[in-house]
């Protein structure tokens, strides 16, 4: 099994804040991961390392082989494309029909020219079409990203990680701002695109049964590292109260 | 966290023609205002002062004469058959040069704007990356500052020099500035997108260019079009003021006519400005107004203002005939070349003196017609509101007083500003009142259109708790209104320490008059020193007016 994401002692911070320390994970090739957390323990940054929208201040990060640390951008460019992220708020410009938002998975493998071309005349309609279809919205090519519900606007964000056809998918609360059944469609929505073509897949999530019903790898987070990273079937319902217990009181802060 | 405070901003200002004032910083509190309004007061009192410091009389009674000469033929214009063709062509000509310098400025503005915002240079880079991005960043926000603070028409008497008489100098010297301007409005546009999804696009290893085209452009180039159409109605104006220093067109037409004192001619050149003026006022809100009602692009007004423009756009290179050829010949380079090594090193053997009165009186211009211009503002833009039921008499009441504010602001400032001169003396006082009286016009709009932007419902709840009139405009109307019109007065405070120069040029007095004749008599290291001047005095006010504003809001 060939690592897809890496990270060695790897921290982050900001001034000011600590978001991770000493982080240590190896995560390889079609796995599918699924990291949880109380809010603020570093879900969101553990996802930016691995796809290089942050650098790690302590340690490495290495993804598919490429230490953006220490890559130049147009290396750093190729290893980027094959890594798709989904974010909670869907991160779409409402402004553009949907065909272009979808599109926009590809730009990276598109010259300047055909890239400007496509927002008069989409290009590569088939395979928007296919997307959309996997996805569930195919009738919704043409439409205007801003009339669309939320749970469509994310099902939009997927078919735009399939057209990029990337090696692994991040998701980042992929479902925080959907409802539940919405949420347990959409997170299965991932977890077959990913299976189907071997994928790996890393997502974020804040509703623990969620992780543990339909991922093969938990990796907990808390105050910034990691707490356990095993099965679902190994973290017991004690592991996880004590993931989201109430923050430690002050006599035993060490 | 900027972000939230730049769309709190936004929603606060009428859109896009404001964007120059809506600097986003954080309050300093109490504090800050009582010390700002204490400096202003001084300021105030200060300039007051140096009214009485100009020597002679300040009024030339003789002058009113020439006024009643001059009124009397407002309803007389002249209507000769040759004439008014000249006028026409004169008219056309103006339009042209204005269409063309706002073309050349969306272009600048799109590029400068582009390569002058943070996203463009920073977004997704860390590190050394960073760093040196953050070098190139600064560098060319450095750059704009320049040819944004230099008046159209110090731009206009250079280019003049190097260029000869050229529809070009107009061109360039509306185009330039404006193009500055442009450049920084659409960078804070971009800025101000939402920015996930081009972070997301960077995120999957689109070029930088191209996630920009897809995910920033759109959102943005709707607004910047707008502005366009803000822009063009600006250098309407600029063309006419070019005229004045001979670029042709109606100031040009203007100039002749007043110096051969011929009264009706000179009215029939106003009532063609003032027609001109209020056309493009009219069709840019237009566009403005759905646009900020949130308007597609396939709205009929917009698609045909659109093509308009573009027709617009044509029509004018044709009816200029723009030479391009005089940038390359070698000539022009020579020229330039011998300008650039005339002028450097600047002269610090100046009259040092003679500089810092000038320099002092362009600020107390500046004040007097700002606060001449608030004040006015503030009591006519009631009256121009459209508010309540329209009955007959407040519409009558409505559509008189914009006209006044049209015909206010339709004349530019080096116009008032020779009106002016026939009753007082050269200095101070008619710069600053051309300058205020203008400026009111501007003003006026901007603040009946905040006043009938106010939220009603404070009103209505006092209204129908029983308070008078009076004590809901006191309550109500004055508090919420209050802070917008300093907003307003400030940023034209800074267009107006810049306009200072034009009102200069026809010997309003201050550094523009110093400024035109170091040009005329070519003493190039001279003017550079008066330019340098010109610009750190527009720096120190844009910098006072940032701060005022941060302590209001």
């Amino acid at each position: 099994m060939t690592a897809v994401f890496t990270l060695e002692g790897a921290g982050l911070s900001y001034p000011g804040v600590t978001a991770l320390r000493g982080c240590d994970l190896e995560i390889s090739a079609g796995e599918r991961v699924a990291v949880i957390g109380p809010s603020g323990a570093g879900k969101s940054s553990l996802i930016a390392l691995l796809n290089g929208t942050a650098l790690p201040t302590d340690g490495t990060a290495t993804t598919l082989g490429c230490d953006f640390a220490r890559t130049r951008t147009r290396a750093a460019r190729r290893t980027r494309r094959q890594v798709g992220t989904v974010y909670q708020q869907f991160d779409l410009v409402e402004q553009l029909r949907v065909v272009h938002n979808v599109n926009a998975g590809r730009l990276g493998y598109w010259p300047f020219w055909k890239a400007a071309y496509s927002l008069v005349r989409p290009r590569g309609i088939d395979e928007v079409r296919h997307a959309l279809e996997r996805v569930g919205i195919a009738d919704k090519l043409e439409a205007r990203t801003v009339t669309l519900s939320g749970g469509q606007k994310q099902r939009v964000a997927l078919a735009r990680v399939l057209v990029q056809q990337p090696q692994a998918i991040l998701a980042d609360e992929p479902i925080a701002s959907l409802d539940p059944r919405l949420g347990a469609e959409v997170i299965d929505l991932l977890n077959e695109i990913s299976a189907e073509a071997g994928t790996t897949l890393v997502t974020s999530l804040h509703d623990v049964d969620m992780a543990l019903s339909r991922f093969q790898r938990i990796v907990a987070l808390r105050d910034g590292h990691i707490v356990f990273d095993r099965p679902p079937d190994a973290v017991s319902t004690g592991d996880v109260e004590e993931l989201y217990a109430a923050p430690d009181s002050p006599g035993l802060v060490g | 966290m900027t972000d939230t405070l730049e769309s709190r901003e936004a929603s606060t200002l009428p859109p896009v023609e404001l964007r120059e004032a809506a600097g986003a910083v954080a309050g300093t509190g109490r504090r800050g205002a009582r010390w700002w309004s204490g400096v202003g007061l001084v300021l105030l009192i200060a300039s007051l002062g140096a009214l009485a410091w100009t020597p002679g009389p300040l009024v030339r009674p003789e002058g009113f004469t020439l006024v009643t000469d001059f009124l009397g033929a407002a309803t007389t214009p002249s209507t000769d058959g040759a004439f008014l063709a000249v006028v026409g062509s004169a008219a056309v000509t103006t339009v042209a040069y204005a269409v063309l310098g706002t073309v050349v400025s969306v272009v600048l503005g799109f590029v400068g704007g582009i390569l002058s915002s943070e996203v463009w240079w920073l977004e997704g880079r860390h590190g050394a990356a960073r760093r040196r991005a953050t070098a190139g960043w600064i560098a060319v926000r450095g750059t704009l500052v320049l040819p944004r603070a230099i008046h159209e028409v110090i731009w206009g008497l250079v280019f003049l020099s190097v260029l000869g008489l050229t529809p070009l100098v107009a061109v360039l010297a509306i185009g330039i500035p404006f193009g500055a301007v442009t450049a920084k409005v659409f960078s804070e546009l971009l800025d101000e997108s939402p920015r996930r999804p081009y972070r997301a696009a960077l995120a999957a290893g689109t070029p930088r260019a191209i996630a920009l085209l897809h995910t920033l452009l759109p959102v943005a180039w709707s607004d910047l079009l707008s502005y366009g159409f803000y822009r063009f109605e600006c250098a309407i104006r600029s063309a006419a003021i070019l005229g004045l220093i001979g670029a042709g067109g109606l100031g040009f037409q203007l100039a002749l006519s007043l110096q051969t004192l011929n009264y009706r001619e000179v009215w029939t050149v106003l009532y063609a400005l003032i027609v001109l003026s209020a056309a493009t006022d009219v069709w840019s809100s237009a566009v403005r107004r759905r646009r900020a009602s949130g308007a597609r692009p396939g709205n009929p007004v917009i698609r045909g203002s659109l093509v308009a423009a573009l027709v617009l756009g044509l029509f004018s290179l044709w009816w200029v005939q723009l030479d391009l050829s005089v940038l390359v010949a070698a000539d022009t380079w020579r020229l330039a070349g011998q300008i650039v090594t005339d002028a450097w090193p600047p002269t610090l053997d100046v009259p040092v003196f003679e500089l810092v009165v000038a320099a002092l009186i362009t600020v107390a211009m500046s004040v007097l017609a700002i606060v001449l211009a608030v004040a006015g503002g503030a009591v006519l833009a009631f009256p121009a509101a459209s508010t309540g039921a329209p009955t007959i008499g407040r519409r009558v009441r409505v559509v008189a007083t914009r006209a006044v504010l049209i015909v206010l602001r339709a004349l530019p400032p080096p116009v008032w500003a020779l009106l002016f001169l026939f009753v007082m003396a050269p200095g101070l006082l008619p710069g600053a009142m051309a300058l205020g009286v203008y400026t009111l016009g501007i003003l006026g709009r901007l603040m009946a259109e905040s006043v009938e932007n106010l939220e009603r419902r404070p009103q209505q709840a006092l209204q129908a708790a029983g308070a008078s009139g009076a004590a809901v405009s006191v309550y109500a109307v004055v508090p919420a209104v209050a802070p917008r019109f300093v907003a307003f007065g400030l940023y034209r405070w800074e267009v107006t320490i810049r306009e200072t120069v034009v009102v200069g040029v026809v010997g309003a007095g201050g550094l523009g008059l110093l400024l035109n004749d170091q040009l005329t008599s070519f003493d190039y290291a001279a003017s550079l020193t008066t330019l340098a001047v010109v610009v750190v005095l527009t720096a120190l006010v844009d910098a006072t007016s940032a701060g005022v504003r941060r302590s209001v809001r």
